[in-house]
């Protein structure tokens, strides 16, 4: 049973691991390189201390091993979880799309079906606007949520009430260092 | 009606109608994802509410679907002791309270004796709505409901420890196939989650439509995500600490006067975050020599969270909020050179 603050913890603490192991790796980078580098091990912090649970953190994992500069990242940070994490967000990934592929073409099987028995209707009723809309709403919130495209409506508001939260501590964690940092080097 | 219909489930879902109350949704959620995966473990991410709530109600969320939460029994025998009392009454006056209170006597019924089934919590939410419409019927006809529904709840609590399925009572003067009914469950089950969600957004009490919420929380995710990169940006400009960590610091690393773009703001950027932009550009300034840190550990690690807890006021518990102003001061006046761990020792 985790407590916010040791998820909190936790989530420095591979972050930190992360940041050591990418920066001992090049310490010319770029400015734009650094961040991009500290934000993915942030990222994978915040997924890791998940542990596997939630299908947007499996998604950040697989995303980011799939990519060969990150490898190395994933493995300092996942330490000695790597391979099961990473096996299981492969295999997760994969029967997610293949569950969503197949879900798509028998939708889209059935909608063609149903243009050619039904002819065209003259007023379009305020409820398809509706529904319309809230398509479209949920069509965004899965490219926002990692891992989303290949979740039904349901798991997608899980799925983003517990991504709000890991995004809310790992910004939290974040601050804490900078505010941090800036007031050391203020002395 | 809200605080009728959400009085029953669980006393977390209660706490999160509350605004800025902390968040106890991921425990909650654990089940539900648990569908589908398969290794659903006891381990959850559970918040500690203001009121006292009993851990191991969590994880009797976590274990089975029920919303049963046996810790609180103790308390739930005393109410109804007492809704028998007030149902007595009730009875004899033929009042249409006690349409709630048999609701709610059946429900806490069901909740004591339903064990490893999964339909109570959306059985009795349906209860709670078909007492909602027989309100609306004549108030000489409540006592006869009243007394029918306890014996159809009697006579369900013996079937369903056994079944397992979601039963589903269809209200008066809807559809009762099997399709619409489960409709109807999905997408109570949706607005649920909608609600729990509205209290973690800000500022979204009093939107209704699901798009409008849908378009709030888009623009939230998306202004977190914004935030996330504003601040490795800060990290990756502002210090060089992070990058050596255990080992010693050059003298002067010599570092290009960064030009920042102002940080990309939403609409819903928060107002901590525009003191922020003023803060970076002061961290722009060259640095002095730093001698080596220590490697980060746990100790750090907390010192560093509860200092930066304060500020926030995210809904997150701050437990120990009020405490570190005081090693706030004292890390102002902390020399660089010594160790951090005295730095910790304050804790």
């Amino acid at each position: 049973m985790a407590s916010p603050s040791s998820f909190k913890q936790e989530l420095l603490k591979k972050w930190v691991l992360g940041l050591q192991s990418c920066c001992s790796m090049a310490k010319d980078m770029g400015i734009s390189e650094r961040k991009k580098a500290i934000k993915l091990s942030a990222d994978l912090a915040m997924a890791s201390a998940r542990d596997g649970r939630t299908c947007w953190s499996r998604a950040v994992i697989a995303n980011a091993s799939k990519q060969n500069e990150s490898k190395i990242l994933v493995q300092k940070i996942l330490g000695s979880e790597c391979e099961r994490l990473v096996k299981a967000s492969s295999i997760g990934f994969s029967s997610c799309n293949k569950r969503f592929t197949s879900k798509r073409i028998l939708r889209r099987s059935c909608s063609s079906l149903r243009r050619i028995r039904r002819s065209a209707p003259k007023r379009v009723q305020a409820s398809s606007i509706a529904k319309r809309m809230v398509k479209k709403r949920t069509q965004l919130l899965k490219g926002l949520v990692p891992g989303g495209e290949s979740m039904d409506e349901f798991s997608l508001i899980e799925e983003t009430l517990d991504y709000i939260i890991s995004l809310r501590a790992q910004i939290d964690v974040m601050r804490c260092l900078a505010d941090a940092s800036e007031r050391l080097k203020s002395q | 009606m809200a605080a009728f219909s959400y009085q029953q489930p669980t006393f977390l879902l209660d706490s999160a109608m509350l605004p800025n109350s902390p968040v106890k949704m991921p425990g909650l959620f654990e089940f539900g994802l648990g569908l589908g995966l398969g290794d659903i473990n006891a381990t959850c991410f559970p918040y500690f509410p203001p009121q006292p709530l009993p851990e191991s109600s969590i994880d009797n969320l976590d274990t089975s679907k029920n919303v049963i939460l046996s810790d609180n029994e103790p308390s739930m025998t005393q109410k109804q002791r007492s809704y028998s009392s007030s149902l007595v009454v009730g009875l004899e006056s033929g009042d249409q309270v006690t349409q709630d209170e048999t609701q709610k006597m059946d429900k806490r019924k069901k909740k004591k004796n339903g064990d490893g089934s999964c339909s109570n919590f959306a059985e009795s939410s349906k209860d709670v709505r078909e007492g909602k419409s027989k309100r609306q019927r004549k108030c000489s006809s409540a006592s006869k409901d009243a007394e029918e529904d306890k014996r159809r709840a009697d006579k369900k609590v013996g079937e369903e420890a056994p079944t397992g399925y979601i039963h589903v009572r269809a209200r008066r003067g809807q559809a009762t196939d099997s399709h619409s009914l489960a409709e109807r469950v999905r997408r109570e089950k949706i607005s649920e989650r909608m609600k729990m969600l509205q209290g973690l957004v800000p500022g979204c009490d009093k939107i209704t439509g699901k798009a409008h919420m849908l378009d709030e929380i888009i623009n939230y995710v998306r202004s977190l995500q914004s935030q996330v990169e504003f601040l490795s940006m800060k990290l990756a400009s502002a210090s060089p600490i992070f990058y050596d960590f255990g080992a010693d610091l050059d003298a002067s690393l010599p570092k290009p006067p960064v030009n920042l773009a102002p940080p990309p703001t939403t609409q819903s950027t928060q107002a901590s975050c525009a003191s922020e932009p003023t803060a970076f550009m002061d961290s722009t300034t060259s640095f002095s020599t730093r001698n080596n840190y220590p490697i980060l550990d746990s100790s750090i690690a907390a010192g560093f969270l509860e200092q930066g807890q304060r500020p926030n006021a995210d809904a997150f518990p701050q437990k120990n909020g009020n405490l570190l102003w005081d090693v706030e001061n004292q890390i102002r006046s902390f020399n660089h050179q010594s160790n951090f761990n005295t730095f910790c020792s304050f804790q």
